[in-house]
């Protein structure tokens, strides 16, 4: 974006029109309880608090009939919502908008998909999880994978490598050789566990 | 031991509703305990409940080593808990140590991925997977640099789930590490051809992000990517191809003319809005540039084709009922418009129609657009009519799309100084609307300072604006709100003003006060409106005086903001001084026999009476303000009153003899008061003349004769009378020692001698800096004030010399080096510059506008707008081309936001096009060897001056560890190029401590003399010798020749063995 209106109303030039990564995401219920939060660009605390001030403040109270943007000078707010979750995505000003609202719908689909027609609640009592998935989706915001098959394979073949590696009633103890805390290893530069009988597999 | 897991945790938090900071409180507690726990099971789980509550607000920076030591599991599982704990818990990860403890187990990770084979094999990825999403939530420049090489090994990693990560990842550690983009650009686009696409698009998202911060380094690039942009049909990657095109095409915009007809051909066929959206929005960026590649083509052909593309493809976006298309075609003609600004006014109307309902739309993100639009349909005829309709909307309308409604209808009805408007009252009332709107506070400055500029402008409407003013003054009053639904006024909403245009109305009114009663008798229909400020007011002197003196406000309890009460008090003067003027007249008319009806208002002396006892009452409290400029201001203008002979404690009911006097002085004083407080009316500068005027310098200095010609000197009739200020027996009244700093109050009896040559010089100075600078208001206000300790008695205080020469002395400076007279000699000029500047009143045309008049006008103005635009464009190129490094720096309306702005910064100045230089080497991890000698580099610095310091201190240290000599290569030269100089062994003691050889230089002539004064004591002092004089000198200086002796022969053996050693190496 070359030139553009801004917020005060005076034209101010930017320097190009590329930025294609999220700067943060979050999810947000109706109540204005946060479900996930993730960050991609470095905030201060205080920055952060005012982004989830203001999402509540703008975000939530929208009909169904408005747009799903809200210019916030720098960033903007690109939000979608499902039953009564809202998917806000804080993206550069000279970001697509209609991409970012494809994107949410693609970790939606994915989401949709891991946990088998999400709700609310899967993901607040699996909030790793979700972030597990974000992650492999995004890395520093921008999307990686848009194939969702491929993205979904990708997770699910994670996800089982952690099935088959945390076996219930395995003995963690045996993690730790010869009687040293981790502290102590650590100083010796070793890797706690690694020759462990069953740590090192 | 029994651990709740996050279930338990997230249930537990959802039934203990009441207490749950109590519950939350009571499970961190618990958390604590496990993190202590060896388990690494018991800690992760401890982890994942602490990011849960981390996600709830609480912070869990004091777990992130239990994270670091979580992660360092060689489960999976176990290390994922930990990796999210770190990318969630780490706040900020440039200053967490703990970072540095991750490092390693980055790199071994992300070189795991290598192996591919074994049992392990196909996690491995997955492994690597997890550190790539590790890094780039805690990247920080250390760990970037650290890991930059093992990234780029990755990019030729055979998964495509890897290389896609690892590129990704790149991004983020070149924005803390910008020095590692030059090194692993080349590898950055080997994969912009990878067999795999959606490692292409990761490749193009990266490109696409590096060249937001600088375009100029991908140029080369652009080749690559408008093949892709013509061959792929991936839209997920071609709105990033047609992004980063678009962004190239500012650099260079021979770009643009090529890019039109790809583009176009997509916005013909695609049918993902997206990309469509994307693609027209690209080509209003290149319409902006086609004109400016070549400047001798014209347009092509299918030029207008284009915009008329773009223009039906936008509008189809704005008539859509999706509201977020309909967002998006607003944006879209909002860029178009700055390279077409005319699209509007050509199109057929449909389009305008459209832009206008959404006006009207509920959404304020969609109403702002529009509204920024809506400057581009105005024309003189459709003004008036849209104005009314947005002041509807600035009524409907809250919060700061009220505001942008109120800067909107200023910034359309100034443009181009006016060009628009046609009838400058209508305008003045619009704004007084506007003035009274609530919750505009943020435009008040717009407002007043508009209304200001129409007022000294327009003069057929300056009386019209001072009538408008009045009311607004006087409606504060507690009597004016009743009223206000009656009169003139009916129009504002309950008589609310914005605080921020009460000194604009207080300055027209003050500023052109003598048009005071035709303001209120012409408009209106020849019926006059009579506005009182309060019961007691006594006519509408008297009422504007009430309203600008009484230090609070209409409801008597908020005191205006202190530069409004300053501006009112000067303000007040000239309403009182025009009163006295028009008393005068009506009076000398009244005597000369002339109808008074033809002239209007009569200044009664009643309310002479009652302006001046409201002065005097009203300034003492004013002079009692905090504020320095409002004190000042008063308590001059309240010396100036007891100078024109009003009594201190004057008031209305005193006898009619002394009201008669007392209105006769006034009278009399009026030419005085008028003189120094409105000499001649203001009139608008252009900066252009002001800066004129700045350029030629001040100009030579006046002597006192030429000052006398401007002053007109019979208004000053107190100066020729009689009366001495001295007191009966030659002393003066006050003194500088009578001056109070802290409370401005009368000197008394304090009398002191006076020089009276210096005194009569000091009349004249006086004066005449006066008459100069009572010609910006400023400035009289700061030369009356210097004379803010006038004894109140003496009516002669204005020309007592006393206080020029004793509390003023700028004044008098002022005459003789003529800085400072200079200066208000400039504000004099520029002033007649002015009149005959372009910027002089604007006169209006009585008649309206024809058809055929506006027609011409018409074309006349599109030929300007055309002008205009191409400016524009071209100052808005060079801006750009200017400013692609520091651009971060200037733009003044972006916010900051932490240290994004600065790594961006960072990542801008990183130059890709020119070539990898020899120091441009990967970093490399490498023990540190400690090299045995220095022999090369030693040689490679012989400097002179240095070799004096390093020969001070090796002789300081020679004096304690002689042993170390062997070492100290660096002293070996300056001792063979002294021995090469002379021979100072040989040389006398004192002449070796001190003039070593080299005399050529003074720069060492000076240190050796520093040395031979230094090193005495210096020794002395090490030595602990307890002696006197020469002794010392001697004992140390006998000391410093042995040591030389020594160092001498050590040097000379080691000048062989280097020499040696450089015959073997060369042989």
């Amino acid at each position: 974006m070359m030139t553009d209106l801004d917020h005060a109303g005076t034209i101010k030039s930017k320097s190009a029109a590329a930025a294609c990564g999220w700067n943060f995401v979050v999810l947000m219920s109706r109540q204005g309880k946060i479900r996930l939060s993730e960050f991609f660009s470095s905030y201060t605390e205080v920055q952060k608090k005012r982004i989830l001030r203001d999402i509540a403040a703008d975000v939530l109270p929208r009909q169904a009939k408005m747009c799903n943007i809200i210019e916030k000078g720098e960033y903007k707010f690109v939000y979608r919502r499902y039953a009564s979750l809202y998917f806000i995505v804080g993206a550069p000003v000279e970001m697509n908008e209609l991409i970012v609202l494809e994107q949410i719908h693609l970790f939606v689909e994915a989401l949709d998909g891991y946990f088998n027609s999400v709700c609310e609640l899967d993901l607040v009592f699996s909030l790793h999880k979700s972030l597990m998935i974000l992650f492999e989706m995004f890395i520093g915001g921008m999307l990686c994978e848009s194939n969702k098959r491929e993205v979904l394979q990708q997770i699910v073949e994670a996800e089982q490598m952690v099935e088959q590696m945390t076996k219930p009633g395995e003995d963690t103890s045996s993690q730790l050789d010869d009687g040293l805390s981790f502290q102590e290893q650590f100083q010796l530069g070793r890797k706690p566990g690694a020759r462990g009988p069953r740590g090192g597999r | 031991m029994f651990e709740t897991t996050l279930v338990d945790l997230v249930t537990g938090i959802r039934s203990h509703k009441r207490d749950t900071a109590l519950f939350i409180s009571k499970s961190i507690a618990d958390i604590k305990v496990e993190l202590q726990s060896s388990d690494f099971f018991v800690k992760a789980n401890a982890l994942q409940k602490l990011t849960f509550l981390q996600m709830m607000g609480y912070s869990m920076s004091w777990a992130v080593f239990a994270a670091v030591e979580v992660m360092s599991s060689p489960r999976f599982a176990l290390k994922r808990v930990g990796v999210l704990a770190i990318c969630q818990g780490l706040d900020s990860p440039d200053k967490s140590p703990v970072v540095l403890l991750t490092t390693n187990m980055i790199k071994k990770e992300l070189r795991g991925a290598m192996v591919i084979s074994g049992t392990r094999g196909g996690e491995n990825i997955y492994h690597a997977g997890l550190a790539i999403n590790c890094l780039s939530n805690i990247v920080t420049v250390d760990l970037g640099r650290e890991t930059l090489p093992d990234l780029l090994q990755l990019l030729r990693h055979p998964s495509p789930y890897v290389r896609k990560k690892a590129l990704l990842c790149l991004y983020k550690v070149f924005l803390k590490y910008p020095q590692g983009l030059r090194l692993s650009y080349d590898a950055i686009k080997s994969c912009l051809d990878d067999a795999h696409p959606s490692v292409v698009s990761c490749a193009v998202n990266v490109i696409t992000e590096l060249s937001d911060k600088n375009p100029r380094n991908y140029l080369p690039l652009a080749p690559a990517f408008f093949r892709l942009l013509t061959s792929s049909a991936n839209n997920w990657m071609l709105i990033k191809v047609v992004k980063l095109l678009g962004s190239l095409v500012p650099e260079e915009p021979r770009l643009a003319r090529k890019l039109l007809e790809p583009l176009s051909n997509i916005v013909k066929s695609t049918h993902a809005k997206s990309l469509l959206y994307e693609a027209v929005y690209a080509i209003t960026l290149c319409l902006q540039y086609v004109g400016l590649g070549r400047k001798d083509a014209s347009p092509s052909n299918n030029f207008a084709d284009v915009v008329e593309l773009c223009v039906d493809t936008l509008r189809s976006f704005v008539s859509d009922p999706d509201q977020n298309l309909k967002y998006l075609g607003l944006v879209g003609f909002g860029s178009l418009l700055q390279s077409q600004p005319r699209v509007l006014y050509s199109q057929k109307t449909e389009c305008r129609s459209l832009i206008l309902k959404c006006l009207s739309d509920e959404d304020v993100t969609i109403r702002t657009r529009a509204l920024g639009l809506l400057r581009f349909m105005t024309t003189s005829r459709n003004l008036v009519d849209l104005i009314t309709q947005l002041l509807g909307h600035v009524e409907a309308a809250s919060g700061e799309y009220r505001c942008d409604l109120v800067r909107e209808i200023i910034r359309m009805c100034s443009s181009d100084k006016y060009e628009l408007v046609s009838d400058f009252t209508w305008y003045f009332d619009v704004l007084l609307i506007l003035a009274g709107v609530r919750g505009v506070e943020s435009q008040g400055d717009a407002i007043a300072r508009q209304w200001m500029d129409v007022a000294w402008r327009v003069l057929p409407v300056r009386s019209y604006a001072v009538r408008r003013s009045l009311e607004v003054l006087v409606c504060r009053g507690p009597g004016g709100e009743a009223r206000g639904g009656s009169d003139g006024s009916a129009d504002r909403n309950d008589g609310h003003t914005i605080p921020e245009v009460l000194p604009a109305a207080a300055w027209i009114v003050g500023e052109y006060s003598h048009q005071i009663p035709d303001a209120l008798t012409t408009i209106n229909d020849g019926e006059r409106s009579d506005p009182r400020y309060d019961a007691n007011s006594s006519g509408p002197y008297h009422s504007l005086i009430q309203s600008m003196t009484s230090p609070t406000d209409a409801a008597g309890i908020n005191p205006l903001p202190v530069s409004t009460q300053a501006v009112f008090v000067q303000n007040a003067m000239k309403v009182f001084a025009a009163a006295c003027e028009r008393n005068r007249r009506t009076h000398l008319e009244v005597n000369d026999g002339i109808n008074l009806e033809n002239y209007g208002l009569v200044c009664t002396d009643d309310e002479l009476l009652a302006c001046a006892s409201t002065l005097m009452s009203n300034l003492v409290v004013y002079s009692e303000s905090p504020d320095v400029e409002v004190k000042e201001r008063a308590f001059t203008s309240r010396q100036l009153l007891l100078a024109v002979g009003i009594p201190p404690d004057f008031c209305v009911p005193t006898a009619a003899a002394a009201q008669s006097s007392i209105a006769s002085k006034c009278r009399a004083s009026s030419s005085m008061l008028v003189y120094l407080l409105t000499p001649e009316p203001m009139k608008p500068i252009s900066a252009k003349a002001q800066q004129k005027k700045l350029l030629e310098g001040p100009p030579s200095p006046l002597s006192v004769e030429e000052w006398d010609q401007d002053v007109d000197w019979d208004v000053f009739p107190f100066l020729t009378e009689e009366t001495p200020w001295f007191d009966g027996s030659g002393n003066v009244k006050g003194s500088v020692e009578s001056i109070s700093f802290t409370r401005q109050q009368f000197s008394n009896a304090d009398t002191c001698r006076g020089d009276t040559d210096d005194g009569r010089f000091g009349v004249c100075a006086d004066t005449k800096f006066l008459s100069g600078a009572a010609i910006g208001n400023a400035s009289m206000d700061s030369a009356m004030g210097m004379r803010s300790n006038v004894p109140p008695s003496s009516i002669e205080k204005l020309a007592d010399p006393f206080y020029l020469s004793a509390s003023a002395p700028p004044a008098g400076r002022l005459l003789d080096n003529s800085g400072g007279a200079g200066s208000s000699d400039v504000a004099k000029d520029a002033a007649d510059a002015a009149a005959v500047s372009r910027f002089g009143s604007i006169q209006l045309d009585s008649e309206g506008e024809s058809d055929d008049e506006y027609d011409g006008a018409k074309s006349k103005k599109k030929k300007k707008i055309k002008k205009k635009a191409s400016k524009a464009v071209a100052s808005k190129h060079q801006k750009i081309v200017e400013s692609d490094d520091e651009d971060y720096d200037n733009n003044m309306p972006r916010p900051k936001r932490g240290g994004l702005s600065r790594e961006i910064h960072n990542l801008a100045l990183v130059d890709l096009t020119t070539p990898l230089g020899e120091d441009d080497v990967m970093p490399r991890n490498e023990h540190y060897v400690v090299p045995e000698r220095h022999v090369v580099e030693a040689k490679s610095s012989p400097k002179k001056s240095k070799k004096k310091k390093d020969k001070h201190s090796k002789q300081k240290k020679s004096q304690h560890e002689p042993a170390h000599l062997e070492g100290d290569l660096l002293g070996f030269e300056s001792i063979t190029f002294r021995s090469d100089g002379g021979n100072p062994i040989d040389s006398n003691i004192m002449a070796a401590t001190a003039v070593p050889s080299s005399c050529n230089n003074p720069i060492n002539d000076a240190f050796d003399d520093l040395l031979g004064l230094n090193m005495p004591q210096l020794l002395g002092s090490s030595n602990s010798i307890v002696a006197k004089g020469e002794e010392v000198e001697y004992a140390t200086s006998k000391k410093e020749k042995k040591h030389k002796k020594d160092k001498q022969r050590k040097t000379s053996k080691k000048q062989k063995k280097i020499q040696q050693l450089n015959g073997t190496m060369s042989a």
